[in-house]
């Protein structure tokens, strides 16, 4: 797979606070990563650090396959958006669109209007931002990202402290952007839930400590309705399972079997197995909501921590 | 470099202060030539020019607290720290931000002058144009070096209060006289030269005098160059 963004063992410290501890995270190029975490886990310095707003206290990391010291004095295709949109609240739209767009060496009138029009901001070009809703500023934030054409797009919380129909908006406006302009986008949220509808990979993040890089797909299974099945003899449980009409299960790497659709016929299933002299020593109806996972995931760092 | 300053210069222009506090120095310098014109009948072009009030210092340090404090308030600096090719940039683009606000300052201030002055004054000598220029020349200088002390304090220090209240003692000669006051305590008990004159060192020294040219220079250069050095450091080194 081939990575946009590699960050090998980050380290920083505050003090005698260690906001970092050997992060290693991967982003893969096309992809939404959501960096999850709660207030305080690290997540907004770790973003500060690959934007080059802040530096790391050891470790490095990879953009487009260039260290950051190689990067140096390079026009890096990276558009940021670290924990508020810095705008003139008394500028209108199209004007802090401008001071951003002449200090990155373009001057191009058309982009910026083309850019406020597909963030849903063209009918407020010249009103003053200090007017706009937070849905609206944080969009605007968003086009001001985008300016420079960036291939990788760094959003810290940007659904932090909008309605619900703001967050639909930055959300629709974040899918499209991947899905049209293949940009790669880091998200961080402390709101999963949310970035689930997005992501395409999870990096969770807590103390500092990444805990967990996980596909959706892979999250999905572990949090999705399923039946956990353990055999003595796993190929002819699953001939059983086909014959008995299922065809959503799946082997895994950790020797059992997972079957993901007619859970509710959990005791029919257990007896085809036993008719078929197939022993089972593990039976079991699983299902976690993506908060719980992700709950019970830094509730365990939580506790490796303080033991 | 070039499109740090294109857009640093861009928002100045954006920004209501740079008018307002233009207006306001107007309405002064108004003021001052109709009064002045009550007491004499000639006036120099050098006598316009070193009578540049302290006002003008006063509003180069307000605005350039206004436009660097704003960048750290609002969090603009996060949009373009990380994209710049070199940090450096944004510290000497204010240097030019500072000049051009201090050079439209003098030019609305002589202009203006001189009108007024035509209109109240029977007669308005220019002979002594070069001398003016020259005075004009460092009074520039030394107005960048007030607004690259502001530009430090609020990069070093991230307090826009400090840059604010600095300005406002150091143009108005508030830290002048308190540093002349212990100095000549330190004299007294002999802990410092007598020889050494503290007031040299001072940039509010060379305002409205019609003191050294040259050493008003050398004050002013090595203002910028020190306020800079230490702002450079400053936005490299610290986390933004």
């Amino acid at each position: 797979m081939e990575y946009i963004l590699e960050t090998n063992s980050l380290s920083k410290i505050y003090g005698r606070n260690k906001a970092l501890d050997n992060v290693s995270i991967h982003v893969p190029k096309g992809g939404i990563y959501g960096l999850i975490g709660r207030n305080g886990a690290g997540k907004t310095t770790l973003l500060k650090i690959i934007s080059s707003l802040a530096t790391a206290s050891s470790g490095e990391f990879k953009i487009f396959g260039k260290t950051s010291s190689e990067l140096k004095g390079e026009n890096v295709k990276i558009g940021t958006l670290i924990e508020a949109p810095g705008i003139y609240p008394k500028l209108s739209a199209v004007d802090n669109m401008q001071i951003k767009s002449l200090t990155m060496g373009i001057n191009d009138k058309q982009r910026i209007n083309a850019l406020l029009e597909l963030v849903g901001l063209d009918s407020v070009l010249k009103k003053p931002v200090g007017k706009f809703s937070l849905g609206m500023k944080q969009r605007l934030g968003m086009a001001m990202a985008l300016i420079g054409k960036p291939e990788l797009v760094i959003l810290d919380e940007p659904i932090n402290g909008l309605d619900p129909q703001g967050i639909i908006e930055v959300r629709d406006t974040i899918s499209k952007l991947n899905r049209e302009h293949n940009i790669t986008f880091i998200i961080s949220s402390h709101i999963l839930e949310e970035l689930s509808k997005v992501a395409t990979v999870y990096g969770i993040i807590d103390k500092g400590v990444l805990l967990e890089e996980i596909t959706t797909d892979a999250l999905m299974n572990r949090c999705t309705d399923k039946i956990q099945i353990g055999t003595n003899d796993n190929e002819k449980a699953c001939r059983i399972i086909k014959e008995f009409g299922i065809s959503d299960f799946r082997l895994s790497d950790d020797g059992f079997i997972y079957i993901f659709e007619q859970t509710e016929k959990c005791a029919e299933i257990n007896f085809a197995l036993a008719k078929e002299d197939v022993p089972v020593h593990h039976l079991s109806k699983c299902s976690e909501s993506i908060e719980n996972y992700y709950i019970n995931l830094t509730d365990r760092n939580g506790g490796n921590k303080n033991a | 470099m070039l499109n740090v300053i294109k857009g640093d210069l861009y928002k100045m222009f954006r920004m209501k202060a740079i008018w307002i506090l233009n207006i306001i120095y107007v309405v002064y310098n108004f003021l001052t030539c109709y009064l002045l014109s009550e007491f004499d009948e000639i006036r120099t072009i050098y006598g316009i020019a070193s009578n540049i009030p302290t006002l003008l210092s006063l509003f180069v340090g307000i605005f350039m607290c206004l436009f660097i404090n704003s960048e750290y308030k609002n969090g603009y600096i996060k949009n373009i720290a990380g994209i710049v090719t070199d940090k450096i940039h944004i510290i000497l683009s204010k240097i030019v931000v500072s000049a051009v606000f201090t050079v439209i300052s003098i030019i609305i201030y002589m202009v203006t002058s001189v009108i007024f002055s035509l209109m109240f004054f029977k007669l308005v000598d220019f002979d002594n144009i070069v001398e003016a220029l020259a005075y004009l020349g460092v009074m520039t200088l030394l107005c960048i070096a007030l607004g690259m002390i502001a530009v430090m304090i609020v990069t070093a220090f991230r307090n826009g209060a400090l840059a604010y209240i600095m300005t406002v003692l150091i143009s108005t000669q508030f830290i002048a006289v308190l540093l002349n006051g212990l100095w000549t305590i330190l004299q007294y008990k002999e802990i410092v030269s007598e020889n050494f004159d503290i007031s040299l060192i001072f940039l509010t020294n060379y305002f409205n005098t019609e003191a050294d040219n040259l050493k008003g220079f050398i004050v002013a250069v090595v203002y910028i160059a020190v306020s800079s050095v230490i702002s450079i450091f400053a936005v490299k080194k610290k986390d933004i």
